[in-house]
């Protein structure tokens, strides 16, 4: 008895709390500003689908959700490699100076620790 | 109070710790200046809080080829998480998606910098 | 028929047919049982089927391991990274969800003991699982790690930083390397670090 008031309390309280953050990382989505940043926050999203499939599978005894997060779990990553190995070049937000010494992928010839392509300020170009 | 019951219990503890997680790293994602402090922010979920969540669902579940099938997803999930966040860290650092200013740290703290030129 | 041709035939066949690791047909197969579910006849016959399949039409190079697997080295390395794993990811919590500034970060290089591709990308791995510590770049030929670590703000702190990967790189060594002493001697180690490349730390700040 006690324990089934325990367990409705607490899937209430779990599910709230995966509402709210699908929701927050939403809005991080939403607001970008680039597109990594939005392909971040998707990768969160889907951990949060995971654990929410994985809440419902255990809270419900629903163990056919099980073949689902295994799907999940496997190609969640896909989508943000996909996206990253595209946007070398992105122009999402505008960068606020010119970049003059942008590093091409798969060079490296400015040295191994060199912010490659950051945008630098007169503090970082003096030092670097 | 049986054994049945603390397992259950145990696993709802599980399920819950996730999904603090979760939520931490919602915060995170908000609160964080650039790309790649965010991305700390996310991969604790997808870390810690699948593990969780997938210890939660086995102590609930305690069927054998069910825990066999939860090993498999935490299993693939360590195994993709890096190459993903790998990816994507490289492309932010490459397209200068980190905060604006490079300090050296030696410069701020007043000592000398000891790297060789180069 | 003599037992020279015999041998002959015997060999002839072994190249006919694909190099099928048994391994990779346990694993698959495995994998393929677990996927649906249920230890049955059916099931088993057709992971089967479907592995053999794989290995065959899908044949992966063939990586000349030089590994030798100590269980205990092991127990330390999954036992040490789950517990990292715990207190990285509270740490990373308590972070985000503190009042009062964000937390910033750092961009560093290291170097690398090792050599080998797989030992390095393991220790990559490792690092980038544990929250705090995104991997950017890795270099296997200057065995030079790149990585962005979290609410690092003076270079003593990079240095902890550093030396907890050197650290996590030690535990791999001594799970799997053959002779970790080798590459762990702190000589080399010291020439390495200092000679083979520059290690540099940019910090970024909020704006």
């Amino acid at each position: 008895m006690t324990i089934d008031l325990v367990e409705l309390v607490l899937t209430w309280i779990v599910g709230g709390l995966l509402a709210v953050s699908a929701t927050l990382t939403l809005i991080r989505i939403t607001i970008g500003p680039s597109v990594l940043d939005r392909v971040v926050a998707t990768d969160v999203l889907v951990s949060i689908v995971i654990c929410a499939l994985g809440a419902y599978a255990a809270l419900s005894d629903a163990w056919t959700t099980l073949p689902l997060l295994i799907s999940l779990s496997l190609v969640g990553f896909l989508g943000s490699v996909a996206v990253a190995r595209f946007v070398a070049r992105d122009r999402d937000t505008p960068a606020p100076e010119p970049v003059p010494d942008r590093l091409e992928v798969g060079e490296r010839d400015a040295g191994p620790q060199a912010p490659a392509g950051g945008r630098r300020t007169p503090e970082g170009e003096g030092s670097v | 109070m049986t054994v049945v019951d603390v397992l259950d219990v145990l696993g709802l503890v599980c399920l819950l710790l996730g999904a603090l997680l979760c939520l931490a790293a919602a915060i995170g994602l908000l609160r964080f200046p650039d790309l790649l402090t965010r991305m700390h922010a996310g991969t604790k979920p997808q870390v810690l809080g699948v593990l969780l969540v997938i210890l939660g669902v086995g102590l609930r579940s305690r069927s054998g080829l069910d825990i066999g099938m939860l090993v498999l997803i935490g299993l693939f999930q360590l195994l993709t998480i890096p190459a993903g966040s790998h990816m994507v860290g490289r492309a932010g650092f490459r397209t200068g998606q980190i905060a604006p200013a490079h300090i050296h740290l030696g410069q701020r703290d007043g000592e000398v910098d000891d790297r060789p030129e180069g | 028929m003599t037992g020279a041709d015999r041998q002959r035939g015997r060999r002839g066949v072994r190249r006919l047919l694909p190099p099928v690791s048994p391994w990779g047909l346990l694993w698959l197969t495995v994998v393929w049982v677990l996927l649906w579910g249920s230890l049955n006849v059916l099931n088993l016959l057709g992971g089967l089927l479907v592995a053999l399949l794989v290995l065959v039409l899908f044949p992966l190079p063939r990586v000349d391991l030089h590994l030798r697997v100590r269980p205990l080295g092991l127990l330390v390395l999954l036992g040490r990274f789950l517990v990292d794993l715990v207190r990285a990811s509270v740490e990373v919590a308590w972070l985000s969800v503190r009042p009062g500034p964000v937390a910033t970060g750092v961009v560093m290089d290291l170097q690398l003991a090792t050599d080998d591709p797989l030992l390095q990308t393991l220790t990559a791995e490792m690092v980038s699982l544990v929250p705090g510590s995104v991997v950017v770049e890795l270099d296997p030929g200057s065995r030079v790690l790149t990585l962005h670590a979290l609410n690092v703000r003076t270079r003593h702190q990079a240095e902890q930083v550093r030396h907890k990967v050197r650290a996590q790189e030690a535990r791999v060594l001594r799970a799997l390397h053959p002779d970790p002493a080798s590459v762990l001697d702190p000589r080399r180690h010291r020439n390495g670090s200092r000679g083979a490349g520059p290690e540099t730390t940019t910090t970024q700040e909020a704006p």
